[in-house]
This record gives structure tokens, sequence and C-alpha cells, in this order.
């Protein structure tokens, strides 16, 4: 079983467009994938149509394993199956300070090896002890960057963390999302960023109003949308990604 | 969870009653030609798994099913090409899953159904699907996908996981209220009974439940008739050369077939016994070539990755070799089955095994109870094997280790016919036993003949003008390896000789099948 976060510390990236397509992408495939939002607003949550809601909140989940199992559903597409977000997830900081240990989130997932393939963890924006277990528990961090300037300051700040505490670096797996190829500064910054983080990921996903309408028709752009230029740029970052995964 | 249904049902009026009274959704209904696809001795079926291939105007899905339902089912997609080896596969889960369990062989249809299909799905406030019914009509098909008959109509209930509480309302009304009873059978279990087979309905081991006290006559014919229907079953898929097995098992189940002739003696008429000896000595004869080249197609990764890696893609010449001449071999060997030959041999054969009057003058032993015969012929293939291993030395010639190696399979074959008449973990034991002795003689001959076989393939090749001069190198490489190997295998003869004739084994043997005499195997000096 592999666990790929999706993270940035800020939001509005792409972040849970990217989660939910590639989840939909693998499990299309035929590998077995639990989708975990982690976000209290519940944006994937929403998307797959489930109810926000996780009996016994995420202090059940984090203390019993059959309220983790309990709580999973699934989804309306094969191999996918969804641990939804729950309000009481805003509250998971203090539950995993309560535990201690950076590496609870690591341990809850644990059972789920034999069952699944692959784990997406769609995390909320921000740095916090949820972030920091996220990072233990992950074999890699997919991350969203819009070619902006303040896109790339807070990745230098997720850098600056992962140095810090002496985290492995070349698990941060960038990509370039919500490009708009008629603007001069995203294309500048495509093209000079990967020379300077060479961990970049070679696709990138344009700015898309199919990814947009992905919050109206609920689901994930392939399935309404299969040949937009978005749909095959997310085929392609999945290739990528795919790849990457085998070779950890 | 699958539910029967009677016959003449309306499905569409039953259908429009249920999601009426139960706020069903219809969405559009298909038709649907299901394939359930196994290897031909059932390797995904051993393994608990059920692989279904449903398609249909937009709607291509591979379903792997856990037969014991131990986990969700998983849907992969359906590759463009067909359905056949998992070498062929792209990489990925299917591949991953396949390419274990199914090895050199290759999926085929077992069964076929055609179904109409009518979903009628449940779905909350949100629009989520909570769970759906399909109600279906079914139609099966033979072998040849000609024949078509009706089975029952059924309605089967797919949960989604996390929304039990609407599966069990669901469930609740189906049993209580409509008084429908789940069924005990699967669609494809039912489609195997229509057509009067079982899942699992070939192994190419022997399984035979003997009666001990019956004429040995009676029971070698019986041996023999199980062998003939394996050779048989398999004749289309080795004509066809579907995978490289069904070849395999009809060469298996012929070389049985003349051990059982020569080494349960003085029990059939010796003048035909003669006959058909030479008759499948001939079969093996003309099924040799194209076993080999399979053999060493089967082998050629194996041979890749004893090269280092700059010599990797020089030896791919021969696999064409291989491959062209693999074909080649197959038409030769398809025309001698076609032969009037082979056709009398089969016609002779059957009427040889129909035989069921005693003959005016019956062989000596053809009376015997069957466990005497099994025993004396164990016991004495046995001693004769101990003798020639014991005489086996570092300097003796190959040949000598072929011999022993033809011996301990004649040995095993007795074995394997008679296992039911032996307590079984004390016979398995000892086939065991038998089986690591016979894996490093047959490790030893097979590279013996690879060595010698590679030589000749070079010879060949250069006046086909196959492969260059780095070809020949790599070649003359992997024949150095192959070597090496071959001398391993002799150093370990020893060790294993040791260990199949050691005090326990020998007092096993002689305990099972040789109880009552006085005389005993001594030990070795």
């Amino acid at each position: 079983m592999k666990t790929l976060a999706i993270y940035n510390i800020k939001g509005g990236v792409g972040k849970t467009a990217t989660a939910v397509n590639m989840a939909y992408l693998a499990a299309r495939e035929g590998q077995r994938v639990l989708f975990w939002d982690l976000d209290p607003q519940g944006s994937s949550t929403y998307y797959f149509r489930i109810q926000p809601k996780v009996k016994g909140g995420s202090k059940g989940l984090f203390s019993a394993k059959h309220k983790l199992l309990e709580s999973i559903k699934g989804t309306d597409y094969p191999n996918l199956d969804l641990l939804p977000a729950d309000f009481s997830y805003r509250k998971l900081d203090h539950t995993l300070m309560g535990a201690k240990k950076r590496n609870s989130l690591r341990q809850v997932l644990k059972p789920l090896r034999d069952e699944y393939d692959l784990v997406i963890l769609d995390c909320p924006p921000s740095i916090s002890v949820l972030s920091e277990n996220v990072f233990t528990a992950s074999d890699a961090l997919m991350v969203p960057l819009i070619p902006t300037t303040l896109s790339l300051r807070t990745f230098e700040q997720l850098l600056k963390f992962f140095r810090d505490k002496k985290l492995d670096l070349d698990r941060i797996w960038p990509f370039f999302s919500m490009v708009d190829r008629r603007k001069k500064l995203h294309r500048d910054i495509v093209e000079i960023f990967p020379g300077e983080y060479p961990g970049t990921m070679d696709y990138a996903i344009p700015n898309s109003t199919h990814v947009e309408l992905m919050g109206l028709k609920r689901s994930p752009v392939h399935s309404f949308a299969p040949r937009c230029p978005a749909a095959i740029a997310y085929d392609g970052l999945w290739t990528e990604l795919r790849e990457r995964l085998e070779n950890l | 969870m699958r539910y029967l249904l009677d016959h003449d049902i309306d499905l569409a009026a039953f259908a429009q009653d249920l999601c009426k009274k139960r706020s069903l959704t219809a969405l559009s209904p298909l038709n649907i030609q299901r394939q359930f696809m196994d290897s031909f001795d059932w390797r995904l079926y051993k393994a608990n798994v059920a692989l279904e291939l449903e398609l249909a105007p937009g709607h291509r899905k591979l379903l792997w099913k856990l037969t014991d339902n131990s986990s969700p089912d998983l849907v992969f997609p359906v590759p463009r090409a067909k359905l056949g080896f998992a070498a062929d596969l792209r990489e990925g889960p299917l591949k991953d899953r396949l390419a274990p369990l199914l090895e050199m062989r290759k999926l085929i249809a077992q069964l076929t159904i055609t179904t109409h299909r009518q979903p009628l799905c449940l779905r909350d406030q949100e629009g989520k699907t909570l769970l759906t019914l399909n109600l279906e009509h079914h139609q099966l098909q033979d072998a040849d996908g000609q024949k078509v008959e009706p089975l029952p109509p059924c309605l089967t209930v797919e949960a989604v996981r996390g929304y039990d509480n609407a599966f069990a309302v669901c469930i609740d009304y189906l049993e209580n209220k409509l008084q429908l009873s789940p069924s005990d059978t699967s669609l494809f279990q039912d489609g195997l009974v229509r057509l009067g087979r079982y899942a699992g309905d070939y192994s190419s081991k022997v399984k035979l439940v003997l009666e001990p006290s019956l004429p040995a006559a009676e029971t070698t014919r019986t041996i023999l008739r199980t062998l003939y229907t394996t050779m048989l079953r398999n004749e289309s898929g080795t004509i066809q050369d579907i995978d490289s097995e069904f070849l395999h098992d009809f060469r298996v189940a012929g070389r049985r077939t003349r051990s059982a002739l020569s080494q349960i003696k003085n029990v059939l008429p010796q003048t035909e016994v003669d006959i058909f000896k030479s008759e499948f000595a001939w079969l093996g004869q003309i099924t040799g070539p194209t076993r080999d080249m399979d053999v060493y197609l089967l082998d050629f990764e194996k041979y890749r990755n004893l090269l280092p890696e700059l010599l990797k893609p020089a030896l791919d010449p021969l696999k064409t070799f291989l491959t062209r001449h693999q074909r080649s071999e197959q038409q030769k060997m398809v025309r001698a089955l076609r032969s009037k030959r082979y056709r009398d041999l089969k016609k002779n054969y059957t009427a040889f095994l129909e035989q069921e009057t005693p003959d005016s003058e019956p062989p000596a032993k053809a009376q015997q109870p069957t466990k005497k015969t099994a025993d004396q012929r164990i016991w004495k293939t046995y001693c004769r094997l101990v003798e020639e291993g014991r005489a086996i030395h570092p300097e003796s010639p190959a040949e000598d280790l072929h011999e022993l190696r033809k011996t301990g399979k004649k040995l095993r074959y007795l074995m394997e016919f008679f296992q039911s008449l032996y307590p079984a973990e004390d016979i398995k034991a000892l086939i065991k036993s038998l089986k690591l002795l016979q894996e490093n003689l047959g490790n030893f001959q097979d590279l013996e003949v690879q060595t010698h076989a590679l030589q000749g393939f070079a010879n060949q090749m250069q006046q086909e003008k196959i492969g260059s001069v780095d070809t020949f190198l790599a070649m003359g490489a992997l024949c150095l390896h192959l070597n090496e190997q071959q001398q391993q295998a002799r150093t370990e003869f020893a060790e294993r000789f040791a260990a199949f004739d050691d005090d326990i084994n020998r007092d096993a043997f002689q305990q099972l099948f040789h109880k009552t005499s006085r005389s005993s195997m001594k030990s070795k000096g």
C-alpha cells in the first residue's frame, strides 16, 4: 500500500480537484483506492455526493480500528472508497497533540495495508500538527503550484519546514496547476522552476472551466469531459505519478 | 446476493413495480456478453478467483471476484487486445494479479452467457447510489458458442460499502415481502451444471479412488482409461496450440500410459500391451520436438537473465529461431496427429480399454488383487531405483543419471496411480521425498540436453543465417552457465540421494509396500 498526500500550505491551488482526479484514474486502472478527505470543509466529500460525517468524529477514528473501517463509504466509482470529511476534523490538531506522536496518522492507516493499494490524503491548507502527521504517514507529497510568486513563496516555506524537521525532500513532488498560458508570468515560471527544483513533475494542469465544473457535476472530470484538455493533462500527470510511486 | 425468479416472470412489469414501491431509478438496460474466464486447468478458480468479462456497447468491464467473498469485487478496464496470456498484458494491477496465477497458461472462456440486464438504483437526496438491483434474463451458449438455451432469470443486489442499512431494508423487502429465497449457487455454477460440467473439472493430476480387492486387470484398465481421457481432453488444445501446457499434459498422459503398460506386468494381454507400448512411444516421438521448442521458449527469459546486460539483446535472434522452428514442428506434429496411424491407435486403443470379458488364457496376474500388484510393483521399482542410485559415483556418465531419472519417474507414476490404496499422509510424504530426488536428476538431465541442443541450434542458425557474432558469443556464454549449473546439480546429487536413501525413508517404503515379507532392503554399506 502506498500513501500519497495532496498538499499545499496555500488554499485554492487545485488540490481537491487533483486528489479526486488522481484517485479516480488510479481506481479506473484497477488499483484499490481509499480517499481520505482530511479537510473539515469537505469539498472532496461533496464531489463524491457523500455526507460529511464520521461516526464518533475524529477522536473515534484515532482511537479504534473498527471506527475507521465502519466509516469508509463506497463511492459511485468501482475500486474507489472514501473516508469522508467531518466537521470535527477542525479539532484534529488538538486530537493529534493529545496523541503526542507525529506518526499517529501512520498508525491509523496500518490496518488498511492489505485492503488498499493506494491511500490518497486530501489535506487542508496550512502547516500544523496534522500536516506533520501527513508528512510522516505519506510515501510522497504532490504539491500543486499556481505559477505565481506567492505560490512559490509558500513552497519555499514547505521546503524550509522539511529541512528543519530533517524530512526527506525527495518525496516532495510539485507540479503546476491552474496554468494560464496567456499570462507571461505563468509561462516564465513553468519554464524556469523545474531547473531550480528538479523533482518537479513534467505535466501541468491548465486552468480549465471543466475542472471548475467538477463542483457542479459533483464528479471527476473524466466522467463528464474525458477528452477535454484538463482531463488529458490529468492522464499524463497520473501516468507520471504511477511511475514515481512504483519506483519508491 | 442473488435470487432466482420464475421462468415466466414479466421482468419489465416487475421492474416498474419495484421502482414505484421502493423509489428506485431505472437505468438504461444492457445486453451484455459475459465470458467467465480461466485457464483450461482452472488456475484462477483454484485460487478462489472468478474473472468475468462483460461486454456491451459502452460497457466494458473485467470483474475480479473472490469466490469466498472475502473482499469486494475489483473492476479492471478491458485490455484492447483479446485476453490471453498474462505476459502480453500491460504492466499494472491486472498483470500483477494474473501473472503469478496463470504463469504460461492462456485465459480461455470457460462459459459464455448473454444477459439482458435492467439495473435499478437506489439513490439518496444527494444523488449518491446506495445500492443497485439488477434484473437479469440469461441465455447460455455452449463451448462452440452455438447452442443457446435460457437459464432462470434472476435478481441480484449489489451492496455499496458503508450503506448497510439500505441493503438490510432491501433484503428484508425481497425475502419477507416478496418471499424470494437467496440462491446458494452463482450464475456461473448454474451455467456449468447445465452443460454437464463443474468448476475445476480438469486437472492433469491422476486422482483415482481404487478398490484394493478388485482384480488387477480391471484396475489397470481404469487407470489407463483415466489417462486416456486426460490425453483426449488435451488433444484439441494441442492441435490448436492454445498454450504450451495442452501438449505437455497430452504427452505426460501418454508417458504415464506407457509406464502403466510396461510397469504393471502380467496383468493385461501381452501381445496388445506390446503393440500399444510401441504406438504410445511413437506418439512420444512425434510430439517431442514441439515440446522441446516450447520448453526453450518458456525458459528463454531465464536464459537471458543468465547473461550480462551487454549480451542480453544479442540473444534475441535465438528467440526468433526458436519461434520459427516451434511453428514448423507444430505443423509437422499436427499432420501426424491427423494421420491414419494416430486415428487407428485411438480406435484400437478405445476397443482395448472397453474389453471387459476375461480372455480365454488370462495373464498370470490378471486376477490378483490390486493392492498386492501395487505393493509388488512399487517395491520392486523402488529397490531398482535404490540399487541404480547407489551405483552412481562422481565419474558416472550422464546416461547413468538419465537412466536413474527414468526409473524414478516409473516409481513416481506407480505411486501416483495407486496412491488411494495407502494412508494419504504416508504415501504423500514418500512421493515428496522422491520428488526432491527427481528434481535434482531432472535439472541435471535438462541441462545436459539444453547444452547439446544449443550447440545444434548454433549450427542450424548459421545455416539459416540467423544471428550475428554477438548472438553466438551469447549462446557460448549461455552454454558455460548451463554447464556450471549442471556440475552443481551433479555435486548436489550425492546429498539428495543420501537423503532419499536414509534409514527413515527406507523403513517407510518397506512399511508401506513390503510389510509382509521377511527380506528387506539393506542399508548402504
